[in-house]
This record gives structure tokens, C-alpha cells and sequence, in this order.
């Protein structure tokens, strides 16, 4: 494309002016101060339009910098040719973006064109203002002929704002140099501290849990411990109470056999009462009665003495009679020998009369005698007594008496003791079938039992200890499960951390890549065919896969410092603008040189002048010079 | 009569990442004594029972002094049942002690009656006996509700229509309720205390009132979790980014457990220095955490004309497999080092 030309209504210092390009070479010899830099900065702000800032630093804010010095539209018009068309771009700038004013008129048709939007310069020539900027602008110090000569790191640095060759480099340097802050093949970094610290941490968890572990089977242990130990309380206790209770058994037999034995003379006792009161038909005579049956009896006796026809009561009866015998017979004889016989009959009535008062005693003795004793008998029969001899009989009857009266008191003493004492021993409890062991093994079993309840509280003591010592180291694992968390999270981010750094660093190295496949072939062509233009065919001069440029010299590589300054300022011109051809695909604008050879001696300058005028042939140049020295 | 439900205290948890050691160790015995003083609360407000439905312990192995503290407080609170269904997290719970008389664990269809209440556990969904429908029904179950009937997850409908009056459930930790037949409602009591910040906002426990029929809700928490976003649009500097999460920050409690999320689109002049911002603000609060989701503002229409290694390597790495959130951060760090700044992530 080429510019036609300019009208500034008020830009930066400039307003109302106006320009004329030539096609091909336009050389701008000005004072300082002229206002070159703001005739490119508003050809470049036709294209671009200004940057979307809010700095007030006027090297970055050219909206602030090229601010109409007197006022008025700020703004005016660029007329250029691209392809068979010709048009004008028409901007108008205000404050802020908002205000900016934008129109393309397609000069054929004088009508307004739509064919490149306000971006017009990034759609005609396929770069932004930067790339622009860097490719198209050859400042005073642009060529540096002092730093190696790499076209990819020229790429860079030309197009990124930059004359720093390193850019490239020194970003990958600052994105591996970041990336050994997090990992380096010796094993140091952020990540292996990091894992190191977590990999002591795993093995803290992994002790805490082997506790918990621990603590779980060591509480079951317990239990069982405590639950053996309480069955072996139980144990002894039992053993105890049997060896109480075989003690008790002892007693109790004791007592049982007192009691039998209290139970036995109770029986006893009931027997003879039960034999003596069937003996007396449970008649049994108080006292007064058997006082009574004395007295009869002593009577009986008596009477039975009396009723007995003694000597005495012969002798009596003998003379009795005798003296009636005698007394009668006196009487008789009396009678006959009527004599006196009252005396013989007073002898025989007294005779008679003591023999029927002995008679009559005799027979009212009897006859008492039969009385009483069928009283007795009546009252014996009443006690069920038969017998022939009623006084020895009572005397059985005192004797039966006064053991009734003793079994009586026997039975009772001995009933009621055996009642007492049953109840009052709990006799009823008494299991009589519980069995015993001898004293001394029973004593052995408890004995042993204590011992082994002795142990077990040993055991439970130590296990208890275990218990707690094993809670302290279990309980530390909520501690240790949240800085484990924590260090994971950490973890977790460095190396995310450290996988972008990677990754940026590999895409750069790809975009650069990328920048060289893109590129290589066609500035490999281009800068020869420039070069060759500048100072002729050089077979001496070339480009190796990197992209450095080197100079064959008797059959040998050297450095590009060996050529002379001329020439390596063409070789320099003849990079640019290989970079240029490359970069802009599409349209290739103008090139401004803004006082770029003034380092250059006269000879030098005069080779370059005359490269410019080649080069003037096919791409537009605006030359802009301060110097009469340096103009063509 | 008056019911206490609560769930998912997590006792003993080991916290998130978001706590360093000592402050996870502080924040435990806060989450303890917000139990302690649920408690306190039960008492004060004569509550007959108190439901935990589920998560009681965060494990099923209870430190000493947890254990210790918590059968002390059920002990002390002789008047008050504490009927504890286990859940996913305690479900296998043992314990270094006997419990407490009223602390009682239910299991499955175990029912305690009081006056005409009825509490029951249900840990298997399916064939649920029906309630009596004379009475006051509350069933407890720890699950999520899902379509289906699985272990922690609960289909509802089995449990329609079986006169239950209120279903108290654990294992969700945001509260919410929702109808459950024409009879009854279901509540998730949420946590009692937020842990991290998957557990946002006022936490605490629910108050049931079985004359009234009235469930309230009462907050127990000790600290706010609280996750705000802030867009950072438009910000052009790290001044300018401390101003504008300072501005909405400035009315937070300082007990807060504050994460910052900044969202938004930035361009590459904002260089955000996240350590330092943290830093900044790590003080103020009791847990302070910044995450950054925001995204790099590339134009790119620009982009299509930039054909520098910068563009280049933008078009390239925006090209990859990498996710938008990654190929941001790779951006970043190319262009700063691009720019011949040490990256910062």
C-alpha cells in the first residue's frame, strides 16, 4: 500500500497541515521540533487509532501526548492506495475513546466504505500497532550493530516492544528459574520439602493409627480382662460362700441334729403321754383325784385288813363263840338245873352278842370293804385301770402321773423348743442337698482363685496403662489428619504451581517454535534476496538453522563482526526488511526512518543511501532527517 | 413438649485445610462448646429430649477429653433424653467409657414414648411400620433424599403416609425443610457450627414444639463461615484490588471465617500479587482465605493481529486441552516472565 496523502486539522503540534507523499522515496529534511514524530504519530493513529489507557504518562498515553497544543478538532484525514483502490480515512479524536470519530471514504466513489472497519490498520496489514510500531519505524538507535545478529531473537525483540535480543531467553530463563524454586532434579524445591515434610507426616499418621489399632485391641483386651476378672471375683466369692456355707452345713448339721434329736424326745414324750393317757382312757388324774383314790385305796387296804379274818379276829370269833358256846351251854344247863342262868344266858348273849357284833363288824367291815372297793373299781375302771391290787396299782398311777405330768412338760418344753429353734435356726432353708467339698479343698481352690485374681489385676493395671499411654499418641490423629490435609492443599498447589510454570515455559519454547517454522523459510528468502539487493550476490554471507547470521571467510565460519561497518549495516537493513516481508503478509506499508543512519560515517551512509533508493522502489519510504548530511 | 434437633455436629473433625494447627485445635473446642452450650440451651428451655440425627463424632474413635466432656454435660442434664442415631461417620462409634444413663443410642424401629410422643429411629427405609396416628410421630434418620432407598439415602415416599408428624434428618448440612405427606414435614437441622466453607451461613439447631406444632430455628454458631465474591473487573492494580476487597469486607464480623473469591475478567496489566494480599488481610479475620477464579481479559480480535512471541504464545497455549482456569494461569506467568518479572502464582 501506499500513502497519497495527509491533512491534520489539529494534531500535537501540528494543525492545518498537510503532505503529499510520493510513491516511492519522500525524504523530510526538518529542524528539530518540527514535528516528525508527530506527523508518524498521527499516520500511525489514521491506521490505529490511540490505545485504550488511563496513564497520565505521555510516553505511553498518546492521546494525552498529541493533544492539539491550540485546540480545535482534534483530528484529520489520510488518504492511501491499496490494491486499485484509493481511500480516506477520516478520524476524529475526542477525550476518551467513546468520543472518537471514525469514517473510510472510498475516494473512486466519494462515498463512504465499509471494506475495514476503525481497525482498518490491523485488517490492511495483518499486525497490530505494536508489530506495526517495531517493524516499521526505524528509530536512531534501532541498529545496533554491538549484539548478535539472531533473527529470531531480532523477531522477538522488533516485535515486542523491545530492543532487548534476550527477551525470549531471559523469559524462559525467569520461568525455569521459578520452576527450581518449586522442584530441581537434585531433589530440592518447594514440592520436595513439602513431600517431605507430608512423607513424616504419613508415617506419624501411620503410627498414630498402628495406636489406634492398638488402643482398639488393647480396650478389648481390657474388657475381656476386667469381664475374666469379675467372673473370677464371683469365683472366689462362691468358693467362699461354700466354704461359709460347708462351715454352715457343719453347724447346720449340728443344729439339725439337735433339732432331730429335740424333735425325737418331743416324739418321745408324745409317745409315753399318748401310751399313759390311752392308759387312762385320757383320764388322766389330777392330784386331788389321785389324793383321792389314795385315801381309797389306804381305806381299801384298811378296810381290806379289816376284812381279812385274821388270828386276832379267829381268836376272837373263837372266844366270841366260845363264850356263847359257853355262855349257851351254861344257860342250858342253868335251864335244866334250873339254876340261875341269867349270868350263863348274859354269858351267852354276850357271846352272841360279841359273835353278831363281831359278825356285824365283821359283815360291815365286809360290806364297807365291797363298797369302797367298787368304788375304787368304779374309779379305776373310770381310768381304764383294772386290777386285783389297786393300791400297788396306785402307786403305778402316782408313777404314770408324774411322768405324764413330766412328759407333758417335756413335750411342750421340747415341742416348742424344736419350733423355736427351727424357725429361729431358718432350718426350712436348709438345702440339704448341697455338696460339699472337704474344708481343705476348698480352702486350696481359694487360695488359688486369689491368686489369680491377684494376677489379673496385674495384668489389668499394665493394660490400663497401655490404655492411656496409647489415647495420648491415638488422640494426636485429628491434629495430624488436619496438618496432613493442610500440607496436601499445599502440595496440591505447588504443583499446579510448578505445572504452569512448565507449561508456559514449553509454550513458549513452542510459540518460538512456532515463530521459526512460521517464519525461517520465507526470512531465509527474503533476507537474501535483500541482502542481495544491498550489496550484491554474497555467498559469503548467510543464515544458519538458528538463524544467525555468518559470514564464510576462506573457507571458514566467522563472526559478523569480522565485515566492515557498511556492510553490516546492510545486512542489518536487509534483516528488518526480510522481517518485514515476512510479518506483513498481506499489505507491506511504508517505512519511516526517523534520523536511523546518523552513527554512520559519510561512506557508509552514502552505501546505505543508495540500498534505500533500491529499496525505495518497491516499498514506499518516508525519510525523515535533521541532518543535511544524512539526506539522499 | 419441646424437642431439640440437631445433626452432624462432627465432633473431633479433623478440620480443613483452611486451619493451621493451632487455629484448627481452637476451632474444635469451639465447635465442643457450641455443643456444650446446645446443651445449656435444652435446659434453660426445659426441652424433654434432645435428637441427634446422625454424625454425632466425625469418627467412630472419640478422644478422651471429647468423650469426657460431652457424657459430663448428658449427665448433668439428668431431666433430658438424648436419643443418638448413628450415621455414616459414627456408625461403628465405641466409646472409652459406659454412657451416660439418659444418653440412649437407637437402633433400628426403636421407639421411646413420651405422653403421647413418639420417637422412633429408622435406619432401613423400607417397610417402615406406621405410626400411631393418635399420636405425635417424629422419625429420625440419617440420609440424603434420593429417589431411591439405599444406606444414607432416602426415598421419601416410603415414608409417606405412615402418620409421621415431623422427620428429623441429619446428614445434609444446609437446613432445609419440605413437605413431606398431607400429614407431615422432614427437616435437616444443618450443623450446629460451620467447619469450612462447604458450610456457609448462620448454623445452629431446630426447636420443635409438639403442642404448638411449631418448628424455630435457633442459632448456635460461634463463628460465621461466610464465602464472598468479589469482581475485580476493571481493577487495574494491587492498590486498587486491596481497596476494592477491603470495601466489601469492611462490614464483617472479625470472628469471621472469610474466604474472598475474586471473579471477573483482568487484563494483563494486573499483576496480582495473591500472597501478599492474603497477607494483608490474614490478620483481621480469625481464618482468612483468598482464591482467585477470575480470568485473564484477552482480546481477541487483537490477538488475531498480534504477531509477536506474546500473541504467538497466547494463540498456542489458549489452542491446548487446558482448562480456561489453567490456560489463564499459564498466560500469566509466560507474559510476566515475557515482561521479565519473576511470575507470581
Amino acid at each position: 500500500m501506499k500513502l497519497i496523502k495527509c491533512y491534520i486539522n489539529n494534531f500535537g503540534k501540528l494543525n492545518n497541515f498537510s503532505y503529499e507523499f510520493n510513491k516511492e522515496l519522500n525524504v523530510i529534511n526538518q529542524h528539530n521540533g518540527f514535528g516528525k514524530s508527530t506527523l508518524c504519530g498521527f499516520i500511525k493513529a489514521m491506521f490505529y487509532g490511540f490505545n485504550s489507557t488511563k496513564t497520565k504518562n505521555l510516553n505511553d498515553n498518546e492521546r494525552l501526548r498529541f493533544l492539539p497544543w491550540q485546540g480545535g478538532v482534534f483530528g484529520g484525514f489520510l488518504d492511501f492506495e491499496t490494491g486499485e483502490n484509493k481511500y480516506r480515512i477520516e478520524r476524529t479524536f475526542g477525550d476518551k475513546p467513546s468520543l472518537d470519530k471514525f469514517s473510510l471514504i472510498n475516494l473512486k466513489t466519494g462515498k463512504e466504505s465499509f471494506d475495514y472497519s476503525e481497525r482498518i490498520g490491523e485488517e490492511l496489514f495483518g499486525i497490530d500497532l505494536k508489530g506495526f510500531e517495531r517493524c516499521t519505524f526505524f528509530s536512531n538507535n534501532s541498529l545496533n550493530l554491538k549484539l548478535p545478529l539472531s533473527i529470531s531473537s531480532k523477531l522477538s525483540s522488533l516485535i515486542d516492544n523491545t530492543d532487548d535480543f534476550s527477551d525470549y531467553d531471559s523469559a524462559l530463563n525467569l520461568l525455569l528459574k521459578k520452576s527450581r524454586q518449586y522442584k530441581t532434579v537434585g531433589g530440592k524445591g518447594i514440592i520436595f520439602d513439602t513431600e517431605s515434610k507430608l512423607s513424616k507426616l504419613q508415617n506419624k499418621l501411620f503410627e498414630v493409627e498402628n495406636a489406634e489399632k492398638e488402643l482398639n485391641l488393647k480396650q478389648e483386651e481390657l474388657e475381656s480382662l476386667k469381664k475374666k476378672k469379675g467372673y473370677n471375683d464371683k469365683d472366689i466369692e462362691n468358693i467362699q460362700l461354700t466354704i461359709s456355707e460347708n462351715a454352715e452345713i457343719s453347724v447346720m448339721k449340728q443344729k439339725i441334729k439337735h433339732y432331730n434329736s429335740l424333735v425325737s424326745e418331743t416324739k418321745k414324750a408324745k409317745e409315753t403321754k399318748e401310751f399313759i393317757e390311752k392308759k387312762y382312757n385320757s383320764n388322766i388324774p389330777d392330784s386331788v383325784k389321785v389324793a383321792e383314790l389314795s385315801d381309797e385305796c389306804g381305806k381299801l387296804k384298811n378296810l381290806k385288813e379289816n376284812t381279812k379274818f385274821g388270828l386276832a379276829d379267829k381268836i376272837f370269833l373263837f372266844f366270841s363263840l366260845l363264850v356263847f358256846i359257853f355262855g349257851f351251854s351254861c344257860f342250858a344247863v342253868c335251864l335244866v338245873l334250873n339254876k340261875s342262868f341269867i349270868i350263863n344266858l348274859l354269858i351267852s348273849l354276850l357271846g352272841a352278842v360279841f359273835t353278831l357284833l363281831f359278825s356285824a363288824v365283821f359283815l360291815s367291815r365286809r360290806k364297807k370293804y365291797k363298797k369302797l372297793l367298787l368304788q375304787v373299781e368304779q374309779d379305776f375302771s373310770f381310768l381304764g385301770i383294772k386290777t386285783d391290787d389297786y393300791c400297788l396299782k396306785l402307786d403305778e398311777i402316782r408313777k404314770d402321773i408324774f411322768e405324764y405330768k413330766l412328759v407333758s412338760k417335756n413335750f411342750e418344753e421340747y415341742f416348742n423348743e424344736a419350733k423355736n429353734y427351727y424357725n429361729s435356726e431358718n432350718l426350712k432353708s436348709f438345702k440339704e442337698n448341697i455338696r460339699s467339698k472337704t474344708f481343705e479343698e476348698l480352702k486350696e481352690r481359694e487360695k488359688e482363685l486369689i491368686n489369680i485374681s491377684f494376677n489379673l489385676s496385674s495384668e489389668i493395671i499394665e493394660v490400663s496403662s497401655k490404655v492411656n499411654q496409647l489415647h495420648e499418641t491415638a488422640d494426636c490423629k485429628i491434629d495430624v489428619l488436619n496438618q496432613v490435609e493442610r500440607l496436601n492443599t499445599e502440595l496440591l498447589e505447588y504443583k499446579e504451581n510448578y505445572n504452569v510454570i512448565i507449561a508456559a515455559a514449553e509454550f513458549l519454547k513452542q510459540a518460538k517454535e512456532n515463530f521459526a517454522v512460521k517464519y525461517k523459510e520465507k526470512i531465509e528468502e527474503s533476507f537474501k534476496k535483500n541482502l542481495n539487493s544491498l550489496i550484491g550476490s554474497s555467498d559469503e554471507i548467510g543464515i544458519n538453522s538458528d538463524f544467525d547470521v555468518f559470514v564464510i571467510n576462506n573457507g571458514t565460519i566467522k563472526n559478523i563482526d569480522s565485515l566492515s561497518s557498511g556492510t553490516k549495516s546492510a545486512v542489518e537493513i536487509a534483516m528488518r526488511f526480510s522481517l518485514i516481508d515476512t510479518l506483513f503478509e498481506t499489505e507491506k506499508p511504508f517505512i519511516i526512518f526517523d534520523d536511523t543512519f546518523l552513527h554512520l560515517d559519510d561512506n557508509a551512509f552514502k552505501n546505505i543511501a543508495e540500498k534505500i533508493k533500491i529499496i525505495s522502489k518497491d516499498t514506499q519510504i518516508l525519510y525523515f532527517t535533521c541532518s543535511k548530511s544524512r539526506t539522499f | 413438649m419441646k424437642i431439640i434437633h440437631c445433626a452432624d455436629l462432627h465432633l473431633d473433625s479433623s478440620l480443613r485445610s483452611c486451619y493451621s494447627s493451632e487455629k484448627a485445635a481452637l476451632r474444635r473446642n469451639e465447635i465442643l462448646k457450641t455443643f456444650l452450650n446446645t446443651v445449656d440451651f435444652a435446659i434453660k428451655s426445659q426441652a424433654r429430649v434432645v435428637i441427634i440425627a446422625g454424625d454425632f463424632f466425625d469418627r467412630n474413635k472419640v478422644t478422651k477429653k471429647t468423650e469426657e466432656f460431652v457424657f459430663n454435660k448428658i449427665s448433668s442434664a439428668k431431666n433430658i433424653d438424648f436419643l443418638y442415631l448413628k450415621g455414616n461417620h459414627d456408625d461403628n462409634i465405641r466409646f472409652n467409657s459406659p454412657i451416660p444413663g439418659n444418653l440412649k443410642i437407637l437402633s433400628d424401629g426403636q421407639s421411646y414414648f413420651y405422653d403421647n410422643v413418639e420417637i422412633r429411629g429408622i435406619y432401613s427405609y423400607d417397610d417402615v411400620k406406621s405410626f400411631d396416628k393418635e399420636n405425635y410421630n417424629i422419625a429420625v434418620a440419617h440420609a440424603e433424599i434420593a429417589g431411591v432407598n439405599n444406606e444414607y439415602q432416602l426415598n421419601l415416599k416410603s415414608l409417606q403416609n405412615k402418620n409421621i408428624d415431623c422427620l428429623c434428618l441429619g446428614h445434609i448440612h444446609k437446613r432445609t425443610s419440605g413437605k413431606l405427606d398431607d400429614r407431615g414435614v422432614y427437616y435437616y437441622s444443618g450443623n450446629i457450627d460451620g467447619r469450612g466453607f462447604d458450610e456457609c451461613g448462620e448454623k445452629g439447631i431446630l426447636m420443635l414444639d409438639t403442642n404448638q406444632r411449631t418448628v424455630e430455628f435457633i442459632s448456635m454458631s460461634s463463628r460465621l463461615v461466610i464465602e464472598m465474591k468479589v469482581d475485580i473487573t476493571g481493577v487495574k492494580s494491587n492498590n486498587e484490588l486491596i481497596e476494592i476487597i477491603d470495601k466489601n469486607i469492611s462490614e464483617i464480623d472479625k470472628k469471621s471465617i472469610l474466604r474472598i473469591v475474586l471473579i471477573g475478567k483482568y487484563s494483563e496489566d494486573l499483576v496480582k500479587d495473591l500472597y501478599f494480599i492474603k497477607n494483608y488481610f490474614s490478620e483481621r479475620f480469625f481464618v482468612f482465605e483468598l482464591k482467585d477464579k477470575s480470568e485473564l481479559l484477552i482480546d481477541y480480535e487483537s490477538l488475531k493481529y498480534d504477531i509477536s512471541l506474546k500473541g504467538e504464545f497466547i494463540r498456542v497455549v489458549k489452542n491446548s486441552n487446558l482448562s480456561n482456569e489453567l490456560c489463564d494461569k499459564v498466560i500469566r506467568a509466560g507474559l510476566m516472565a515475557l515482561n521479565n518479572e519473576e511470575p507470581i502464582l
